[in-house]
């Protein structure tokens, strides 16, 4: 009994979790419409299959998992990078470092704010004007349609970098020494060691930092909110996005609440492919 | 002559490196410096165009927080600076109380225990990660604070026994002995100490910690 005991007021929190969650699901398969109350009835899977036809629900989704992808990519790429540098022998590294992590500690939409302010494109802002030195035409940061979707792009990017680079440099640390003295003695070329010693050895930790990334990029909601607010022409808005814009800008809770459904099967899933693959990754650089 | 090529090819290296180190920095650092900039400019040096880097700065926006509009600036009354402060300490706080509170005896629970449903309420508490964000769309505010701590007391459970599993993996063979010396709790892939275990590798642990964080540098803790 005393496990029992001691897990409950987790529990009771986890109760606190669920309720609202279920609830959730329940409204998703209702008409409920706040401008409507008297409409409200159980209408089974009506707001999933009119999403079908929704031509926005495509384009959210187009946006949402093109992100993902690309944002991932990006940001795994570049923290590699920027881990595997931080990893050398250079002078002043532990300053890099501490300097590398100050992202974290900012919150995301002050992120995108600090942002949203050095992007202006009337009146000369910051990087307008800095690029104008390299010869660089006036950026439309959040004006045009691919402008937004890169600026979005490249906010979530800077405030995520350092997460992804101290993951990295955090398994690069840990990856024995051995392999590297064997393939010393052997004469392996720097590129082959990281092509065929910290690649394979590190893709724990790449596999890992994914899951998260992946996770972290469906359901980005606080830059998009603060900078370009699902525009311009619906640029940028993704699935948690519309599915917000839909409860509580359009109050129809039913349509959002199954489109926030929709969301958290595809993150459910794509956590669940890529913990798979960790775990094999994980065995395979165990062995 | 056999050593010219090589020694200007580590000229060439350490060039790279310092471009490369040059271009984080700015990467990382700018947006800090321009908006600390920003925020000591007056609003007409805040809309110059072309922006500029040499202004006489002014405090004023800092005091606007505390006593309120000095030269009407903005049309926005005087934010309550002090209750949002108040605020974020009392959620902070709060948030932090409640996860260590519930988290502890459920870790506890979890690592010392054996009980039907246990492999439940972990797959449980992934759910609750999971479902976290897409959650906050529910406007049950107090209830969304409940979420959080749970996520984050799972969060702290999970990682500490990962990073329990690394450095037991990491360890030398001779205090590897030692450790197998002391009874261990191996429970399927997660490594589950005692507290005995807990603190001989707790030192570890933060030395590793610090070390990734590269504050305290390679110094060992004592």
């Amino acid at each position: 009994l005393l496990p029992y005991l001691l897990l409950a007021p987790a529990l009771v929190l986890l109760a606190g979790m669920l309720y609202p969650f279920g609830l959730g699901l329940y409204y998703s398969l209702t008409s409920y419409w706040l401008q409507y109350p008297n409409r409200f009835r159980f209408v089974w899977f009506d707001n999933y299959v009119s999403l079908v036809s929704e031509p926005l629900f495509a384009r959210a989704m187009q946006f949402t998992l093109g992100f993902t992808l690309v944002a991932v990519i990006v940001q795994v790429g570049l923290g590699l990078a920027v881990a595997l540098f931080l990893h050398a022998r250079i002078p002043g590294r532990n300053v890099i470092r501490a300097l590398m992590l100050m992202p974290l500690m900012m919150p995301p939409v002050i992120t995108a704010l600090m942002w949203k302010i050095m992007m202006a494109s009337t009146n000369g802002g910051i990087l307008n004007y800095m690029l104008s030195f390299i010869g660089v035409d006036p950026i439309n940061w959040f004006g045009s349609t691919q402008g937004a979707v890169v600026s979005v792009l490249i906010i979530d990017t800077w405030g995520n970098l350092p997460f992804v680079a101290l993951v990295l440099l955090g398994g690069l640390q840990a990856l024995p020494t051995e392999p590297y003295e064997a393939a010393q003695v052997d004469g392996a070329s720097p590129v082959a060691m990281l092509r065929y010693l910290t690649l394979p050895l590190l893709s724990p930790f790449l596999v890992l930092v994914m899951t998260f990334r992946t996770m972290d990029s469906l359901r980005i909601f606080d830059v998009i909110y603060a900078t370009t607010a699902g525009g311009p022409n619906d640029a940028t808005t993704n699935l948690l996005f519309m599915a917000y814009q839909y409860s509580f800008q359009w109050y129809q809770m039913g349509k959002g609440m199954a489109q926030a459904v929709v969301l958290l099967l595809l993150v459910v899933i794509a956590s669940y492919l890529l913990l798979r693959l960790w775990n094999r990754a994980a065995e395979n650089a165990a062995q | 002559m056999t050593f010219r090529p090589a020694f200007r090819q580590r000229y060439l290296w350490n060039a790279v490196l310092a471009a490369a180190a040059i271009m984080l920095l700015v990467w990382t650092m700018f947006p800090f410096l321009w908006i600390l900039l920003t925020s000591l400019k007056s609003p007409a040096d805040v809309i110059s165009v072309p922006p500029t880097f040499v202004f006489t700065p002014t405090i004023d926006n800092y005091s606007a927080l505390v006593i309120g509009e000095q030269h009407g600036q903005y049309a926005s009354a005087r934010p309550d600076f002090p209750r949002f402060f108040l605020n974020s300490i009392i959620i902070s706080i709060g948030a932090v109380a409640l996860s260590i509170a519930a988290g502890i005896p459920a870790a506890y629970a979890l690592a010392r225990y054996n009980f039907p449903f246990k492999n439940v309420s972990w797959q449980v508490r992934l759910l609750a990660y999971w479902t976290r964000k897409t959650n906050t769309i529910d406007r049950i505010k107090c209830l969304d604070h409940c979420t959080y701590s749970l996520r984050s007391s799972s969060d702290v459970c999970l990682r500490l026994c990962k990073k329990l599993h690394n450095l037991l993996r990491k360890l030398d063979e001779e205090r590897l002995a030692l450790l197998r010396a002391v009874p261990l709790v191996t429970e399927g892939k997660r490594l589950i100490c005692s507290t005995r275990e807990l603190n001989v590798v707790k030192l570890g642990l933060l030395q590793r910690l610090a070390q990734t964080l590269g504050i305290l540098g390679r110094k060992p803790l004592s």
